[in-house]
């Protein structure tokens, strides 16, 4: 068993996809739970296939690829509020809209320019590729999501709970909501080499969506999000290590197996003590 | 000085004019009942008391300011389905909500304080504490937004149809804490459909149907002509028996 887990990690690339898969996961972690509670899965999804466009625009004008997906994802969620309002559409119609025009327009301009970047790759991950300072930005960004999380906590739990109530008690919600899609952003950009653009809102959703389920506090919640993303990222690789399947796929495919693990464990719970009673 | 106040208040959403020309206001110490069918414009009204909207035209104050600039004194409880109660907050952190301007950053709600305790006492909801919202009944819901707002310690409480929906324990339950808040000097400014329960306890009804149909105290505001003016019609001619008769006519 201990020549199992030690093997792949006699080599220098899969250490630092481990490490890196595992910040990336904890970081998007730690937004899933305010991503669930607040509603936010499908703008979520949205701001991540923004990137796309954003980095393609960032390659054309040789800026950082960060500076361009960043723009991009913050911009989108602005530009979905816009549409939302101006068009008076539902919101998940704005986002429809919103989403796939960014992500079309970002394959055509990939396409066009052809990259030295793999675009298969953006899309899907590819965490066996990433060098020791793309895990260094993973880092950085994780570092920068959990700080502000902390120093926000309370604002965000109110905000996200209550958001008139809490505009209406003097907390700067609009600046909040900004905050949030940044980092939302950032975690995103953070997740392009690991899991990629297309599979990072399963990171974003499943686990704070899993620990929902068994939460009776913000604290536990936020816990069990953190534990069911590094426990995902850390299986997730060994098993694609071992498997030969794509990592970003087996990473999201177990999230997903513990979301209905739990799921089925606290329904059968429910059952028994329901006979009971 | 008034606690509430507007003057030749309009709104308009785009094209929809929501509310036209109204003016009423109110001392400090009063309850108001804004009272109207859906769509009458009481929740745009309590808005813009709370000033999360600016009216189109008229000018809207509480306590003599602007409302944004009255932003501490100024409670604000929705309707209790714009909040999405699976999430997971016990009792006392969502009552410890209303002290959150009073904590600094890095830190969590402040469930010690002693504003928390003095809330929680005042709406009975003592004993429940460390139940997880979701657990409650909707009248204990509401009674929990109402212990936040009393623990942000505002002058003036604005409520968006608190006793929608409760069962007659649960809502005398609550218009008596009200009624103790007034007591002790406060604002209340409260949306509701229930005429019923506005007759004895209230100080003023305003009677809303996009515009002012009538303002003053209950016993001379609710007089019929003024509830045909405000709910129409058919509504207030359907009585019971031709409940009945629709009833027994599928
Ligand atoms: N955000 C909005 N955009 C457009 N129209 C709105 C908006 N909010 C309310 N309205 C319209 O304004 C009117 C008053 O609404 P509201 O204040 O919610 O009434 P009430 O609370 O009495 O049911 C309604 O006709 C409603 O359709
Ligand atoms: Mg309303």
């Amino acid at each position: 068993m201990f020549e199992l887990l030690a093997e792949p990690m006699g080599y220098e690339f899969m250490r630092v996809a481990l490490l890196t898969s595992v910040i990336v996961a904890v970081t998007c972690s730690v937004l899933s739970s305010f991503v669930v509670l607040r509603g936010w899965s499908l703008l979520g999804d949205a701001v991540s296939h923004s990137v796309l466009p954003g980095i393609a625009i960032a390659l054309a004008l040789n800026i950082p690829y960060l500076v361009g997906a960043l723009l991009a994802g913050v911009g989108s969620s602005a530009l979905i509020g816009l549409v939302e309002s101006r068009a008076r559409i539902r919101n998940d119609t704005a986002i429809g809209v919103v989403m796939t025009g960014a992500f079309a327009t970002g394959l055509i301009l990939l396409s066009w320019m052809r990259p030295a970047m793999d675009v298969f790759h953006v899309l899907f991950g590819n965490p066996l590729g990433v060098s020791p300072s793309d895990m260094l930005l993973s880092a950085a960004i994780g570092s920068l999501v959990v700080f502000t999380v902390a120093l926000l906590l309370k604002e965000i739990v109110a905000y996200t709970f209550d958001p008139i109530f809490s505009k209406v008690i003097g907390v700067p919600t609009t600046i909040l909501h900004y905050t949030l899609m940044i980092l939302l952003s950032l975690a995103i950009v953070s997740a392009l080499n690991t899991v990629g653009i297309i599979l990072v809102i399963t990171l974003l959703v499943t686990p704070g969506a899993t620990a929902q389920i068994v939460s009776r506090n913000i604290a536990q919640m936020l816990g069990m999000s953190i534990l069911i993303g590094a426990v995902s990222a850390v299986t997730g690789l060994y098993l694609s290590y071992y498997l030969s399947i794509s990592s970003g796929g087996a990473i999201a495919g177990v999230a997903t197996l513990i979301f209905f693990g739990v799921l089925l464990v606290k329904s059968l719970s429910q059952w028994l003590k329901r006979d009971k009673d | 000085m008034y606690a509430v106040e507007l003057e030749s208040v309009s709104l308009r959403y785009d094209e929809v004019v929501a509310l036209r020309d109204i003016t009423f206001k109110s001392e400090a110490g009063k309850m108001v009942a804004l009272i109207g069918p859906n769509g009458a414009g009481k929740t745009s009204i309590l808005k813009m008391l709370a000033g999360l909207l600016r009216p189109s035209s008229g000018e809207v104050r509480v306590l003599g300011r602007d409302p944004a600039r009255a932003r501490g004194l100024i409670t604000y409880t929705p309707q209790r389905e714009d909040v999405y109660w699976e999430y997971p907050l016990t009792v006392r952190e969502l009552v410890a909500m209303g002290n959150i301007r009073r904590r600094g950053l890095f830190k969590w709600l402040n469930t010690r304080d002693s504003r928390v305790d003095t809330a929680l006492r005042l709406v009975m909801l003592e004993d429940l504490a460390s139940r997880k919202i979701s657990e409650l009944s909707g009248g204990q819901q509401q009674r929990a937004f109402l212990a936040r707002a009393i623990c942000q310690s505002g002058e003036v409480y604005l409520l968006d149809e608190p006793i929608a929906g409760l069962d007659a324990p649960s809502e005398s339950m609550l218009l008596e804490i009200l009624k103790a808040l007034r007591d002790q000097g406060k604002t209340i400014v409260m949306a509701t459909h229930d005429i019923s329960a506005t007759l004895e306890i209230f100080d003023y009804v305003a009677l809303i149907r996009n515009e002012l149909v009538a303002f003053g105290p209950p016993k001379e505001v609710l007089t019929s002509e003024n509830l045909v003016n405000t709910y129409g019609g058919s509504t207030v001619a359907l009585h019971l028996d031709d409940l009945e008769k629709v009833a027994g006519w599928k």
